[in-house]
Formats: structure tokens, C-alpha cells, sequence
């Protein structure tokens, strides 16, 4: 018997569901990017998933708590929990920008990273890891501009970036001159990879907001179907 | 053989439901509510009800089951809300539906809330009469249906123009500071209160309305007409009767609905009416509603409270339904909708 771990991740525009057995070997992983169809096309997916794997194999569901935009974000860990209870197998949650992390450390080992992914209203996710990947700050909720000066002042390492955030961080530094903070980290957007992060910190699968909900004008006052 | 067991989930505003039937037999209803969360808002707000579900669901999905004496293995065929509703609150619903219907491997439908709420009354009183007139009262729809061909067929009528008669509860809740939701305190308030005290207008009933809308409803002016009368009482220095407003503004809502719901029964000559949607639960809505039925002699059927409020086993209901005439499931990346036409039962 071989012991399998489904990984889904929304957290990002992309949406993405992997297999992973014990070794770490990719069983199956899909990834697709939309910001706004995560519901339509994790169904899909999932079915997919579900017929590469033997259900007595699945011992864990993982899912991706964010940070993230909490309508996309939702639509995972909500898949996550359906499929726990359905298969009685017990689900947990992993920080997404530790996912992040860990991708760009296998690719630059032995250096301290920093990683950001878009929280919109030019604002940042934000964490800060050692070499080992052991996250020291965050996440936490940043003014994009904010972040940049860090890199700028030399006060912080290169912020490594989830897809579509670097324009916002290149307007925090655009002052400094200085050459351009990476990144493009799609690898670690995608659950496989958050499988693989099973000695990382387990969390309850909830979202990590980071902010309070918006108290804006009830609906039933101002919308009308 | 046993008629298949259908599991609904209800995720469209701020009630979690979690349904569960075999055919048109109830088994299990969880609802959890995140309306007091909202109540000092005075409406709902999409974020803390989307946050609400996603906290509730597994839980509700958990007692429903246990309540069922099922386990999601027993489960035949999934229903969900797809529609019309608030999306990231959808949503929640319609993830878990996905993934429950891969898991399982059983099939999935997405459907449609309003028709939900006519259909939900065969559990409680059987199989609806053809054609039926549906009349779909809440905090988010006011609509007069004609239901026929065995309830596959649902035809608007009418709708309201402005505000929906649930939203014209909490509107005249506010102006008396009545919390929220509305509709129960208006309803509570009113029993000790003069419902001819005070002449509240009637929507659409002006010159020319009875043509151009026969069977729509407009509360935005009585909201308006509530708030001038208040206004003109505390001017004088006097103060609200908040008993009679209420139970005349309760008359002026339950007056408008009924009478164009027997209208379009005499209109299309249909003998019978159904009530659906959290406005049904108003006793002077059910009580007038009664009264003109029997005077037209038509047959009105109202489910019982808790199947009017937002709930799973209507979702459960509609999914039932849907099986047992053969309609093909929905595809696994069926879309969420905040508009979705009552004429479409499923995706
Ligand atoms: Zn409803």
C-alpha cells in the first residue's frame, strides 16, 4: 500500500490540486489559471485527481489557508474539508507563502528568503524565512511600497514574488534605480508543492484572513434579484 | 428498492443548510444561521456570511447525516444552490458540492434557489397540483410564479420593481428601531397593534398599474410613506405608535401580495396556490392568504416554517425531483451565479 496525500491549493488566480505519495513523488498535479473560475474549475479537476488515485491509499488532504483573496481562497479549503469528510481521512491547512518559500529555496538554497503574493489595494501577503526555511515574521498584511523600501534600504533580502505581484512591488522601488526584485514563483502556486511541505507548520484548514471582514452597505439594502 | 437519497446544500445568504431526503421524504434539515452576526449591520454582509458558511458547513453536514442515520456513503446524488444568491457565499456551498460529488463518485446538480422554494412544499404536503401558482416572499425575492407540467415548468408572472417584501419588513424595522431581520419583530409587534390605524399605500395600485403590472409589487414607497408619517408625528411631538404602524404596515405587504397571487390564479385559472420563502412565516400573510383562498375557492398550501427560511432540504427537495424525472445531472464545472432566471431549474 502506498500512502497519498491530495494537496489543493486557491489561494492565488490559480488553481491547483496534486497527489503526492509519501516519497514525495507527484502522483497527478493540474493547475489552472483563472482569477475568477476557481468553483467552476476545481470540479473537474478533482474528478480527475480522485480516478488517478486508489481511495484507500489517501491518508491526509491538504489545502492551502492563504493568505490569499478570500473569495478564491475559500473554494479550496472548502474542496479540502468536503473531501475529508467524504473520505473520513483527516485535512489540514499550510500557510500558501510558505509554499512559495519552499519553492524558491529549492531553487536558491542557503539564503534567507522573503516571499509576497498580491493582497490587492497595493498591499502585499507578506513572510520572512531563514535558510532552512522556517518562517521568522508573517505572514502579515503590507503596503506594497513599504516592502520595496525594505529591499531598497538593504534591510531585507529579495522579495520573491507570487505571478502578477511584481508591478506592484516595482512601484514601491521604482525610486532606488535598483535593478528589479524578482520574481516569477508559479511552481509555488501548485498544492504538489505544499504536499511535499508536510514538515512545515500544520495548521487548522481556515483562512488565514489577515483582515477583518468589510462592514460595507448590507446587501438586502442594496441589491435587489 | 428505496427511492434515492438526495443531499441539498443551501449556501446562497446567511443560512448554512444541509438537507437530506429519500425521494419526497424528509430525513434531515441542519440549518445554522449567521444572522446575528449581522444584525448590528442591519442587513446582511457578504463577506461575514461567505466566512460564516465556510465555518458551518462540515459541522451541519455532520448532524445532518447523524440525523439521517446515513453516512455520505448512503448518499445517491448531490443538489446544490448555484443560484441566484450572493456569490462568494455560493460558493462555499458549490466547492463543497464538487468535491463531495468526486469523492464520492455520485452526481452533482446545481440549482436553482428560487425554484427550490416553491418545490420544498412536496415534502410536507405531497406532490404539487398542476398548475400551481407560486408566490415567493423573502428578504431577497418578492415573485408570482405558474408552476405547471408536473412543476417542470416555471413561468414568472410578476416580480417586484423596487424592494422585496422581506427587505420592506427590515426597511420598517429600522424606522421604528426594530432590529434585524425585520419581518418577525413587524410580526410581533403588530399582534397588540391596529392594522386599519393607519392607511399605508399599496404598490401599483394607482390608475393604469392593474394593466400595465398585473402581478408585480412595488414596497419602495411604503418604506418612504412609513418614514414621512413618523416623521410628521415627532414633528407635532408626538410619539410612534410602533404597534399600530406595525400591524398596518403588515396589512399593506399581506394585502398586496394575496390579492395579486388570486388574481393570478382567476387570470390563468388555477385553483391552486403554494407560498414559499422566510415572508411566508408572517402570520398575517398566511392568515389574509387563507381568507381569500377560501373566498375564491382555491386551495393554498404553506410549508411550515422552517422549510420556508432558507434551508437545505428544499435544495434536497428540487435535487429529488430532478432525479426522479430523469433530468441529467449538471457538468462538474457548472458556474455560480448571483442572477440566475427561475425558468432554469438546473444547470
Ligand atoms: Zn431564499
Amino acid at each position: 500500500m502506498v500512502i497519498v496525500i491530495i494537496a489543493i491549493d486557491t489561494s492565488t488566480s490559480i488553481t491547483s490540486v496534486a497527489a503526492i505519495d509519501v516519497d514525495g513523488a507527484v502522483v497527478l498535479e493540474l493547475s489552472h489559471e483563472d482569477p475568477r473560475r476557481h468553483a467552476e474549475v476545481i470540479g473537474p479537476m478533482l474528478a480527475e485527481l480522485v480516478a488517478s488515485v486508489e481511495r484507500a491509499d489517501v491518508t491526509a488532504i491538504a489545502c492551502g489557508v492563504g493568505p490569499g483573496p478570500y473569495t478564491g481562497l475559500r473554494v479550496g479549503i472548502a474542496s479540502a474539508i468536503a473531501m475529508s469528510a467524504a473520505w473520513r481521512v483527516p485535512v489540514f491547512g499550510l500557510c500558501s507563502l510558505d509554499a512559495l518559500a519552499l519553492a524558491v529555496l529549492d531553487q536558491h538554497p542557503g539564503e534567507p528568503v522573503e516571499v509576497a503574493s498580491d493582497a490587492r489595494r497595493k498591499e502585499l501577503y507578506w513572510a520572512q524565512y531563514d535558510s532552512a526555511g522556517h518562517r521568522r515574521a508573517g505572514p502579515r498584511v503590507r503596503p506594497a511600497d513599504e516592502v520595496g523600501a525594505d529591499v531598497v534600504r538593504g534591510s531585507a533580502s529579495a522579495v520573491w514574488v507570487a505571478r502578477g505581484v511584481q508591478d506592484l512591488l516595482r512601484q514601491g522601488a521604482a525610486s532606488s534605480g535598483r535593478e528589479e526584485l524578482p520574481l516569477d514563483a508559479h511552481g509555488a502556486d501548485t498544492g504538489a508543492t505544499e504536499a511535499a511541505l508536510l514538515g512545515a507548520t500544520l495548521l487548522p484548514a481556515r483562512p488565514l484572513y489577515l483582515r477583518r471582514p468589510d462592514a460595507m452597505v448590507p446587501v438586502a439594502l442594496s441589491d435587489r434579484s | 428498492m428505496s427511492p434515492p437519497i438526495i443531499l441539498g446544500i443551501e449556501t446562497s445568504c446567511d443560512e448554512t443548510g444541509i438537507g437530506i431526503v429519500r425521494g419526497q421524504e424528509l430525513l434531515a434539515n441542519q440549518i445554522a444561521s449567521s444572522v446575528d452576526e449581522h444584525a448590528r449591520f442591519g442587513g446582511v454582509v457578504p463577506e461575514i456570511a461567505s466566512r460564516s458558511h465556510l465555518e458551518a458547513i462540515e459541522p451541519a453536514l455532520r448532524r445532518a447525516c447523524t440525523d439521517a442515520g446515513i453516512t455520505l456513503d448512503d448518499v445517491d446524488a448531490l443538489a446544490v444552490t448555484a443560484g441566484p444568491g450572493l456569490i462568494g457565499a455560493l460558493l462555499v456551498g458549490v466547492a463543497t458540492a464538487k468535491a463531495l460529488s468526486a469523492a464520492l463518485g455520485i452526481p452533482v446538480y446545481g440549482v436553482n434557489h428560487l425554484a427550490s422554494h416553491v418545490v420544498v412544499d412536496e415534502l410536507q404536503h405531497g406532490p404539487l397540483a398542476d398548475p400551481t401558482v407560486g408566490l415567493l416572499v423573502s428578504g431577497g425575492h418578492s415573485s408570482l410564479l405558474l408552476v405547471t407540467d408536473d412543476a417542470s415548468v416555471i413561468t414568472p408572472l410578476g416580480q417586484t420593481l423596487d424592494d422585496a417584501a422581506g427587505e420592506a419588513f427590515d426597511k420598517v424595522a429600522r424606522l421604528l428601531g426594530l432590529p434585524f431581520p425585520g419581518g418577525p419583530w413587524i410580526d410581533r409587534a403588530a399582534v397588540d397593534g391596529d392594522a386599519s390605524a393607519i392607511s399605508f399605500p399599496r404598490g401599483l395600485s394607482g390608475p393604469g398599474d392593474r394593466e400595465r403590472y398585473p402581478y408585480d409589487f412595488s414596497f419602495s414607497g411604503l418604506k418612504t410613506a412609513v418614514a414621512r408619517w413618523i416623521a410628521t408625528r415627532e414633528a407635532a411631538g408626538q410619539g410612534v405608535p410602533v404597534a399600530d404602524v406595525a400591524a398596518s404596515v403588515q396589512e399593506a405587504i399581506a394585502d398586496v401580495l394575496t390579492a395579486r397571487t388570486v388574481s393570478a390564479c382567476i387570470d390563468h385559472g388555477v385553483d391552486h396556490v403554494v407560498i414559499g420563502g422566510g415572508v411566508a412565516a408572517n402570520s398575517r400573510l398566511r392568515a389574509m392568504a387563507q381568507a381569500r383562498c377560501d373566498a375564491a375557492g382555491i386551495t393554498l398550501r404553506i410549508p411550515r416554517p422552517d422549510l420556508c427560511t432558507d434551508n437545505g432540504a428544499m435544495v434536497a427537495a428540487l435535487g429529488s425531483r430532478l432525479v426522479a424525472s430523469g433530468v441529467a445531472p449538471s457538468p462538474l464545472d457548472f458556474p455560480t451565479t448571483s442572477h440566475l432566471p427561475v425558468t432554469q431549474r438546473s444547470w
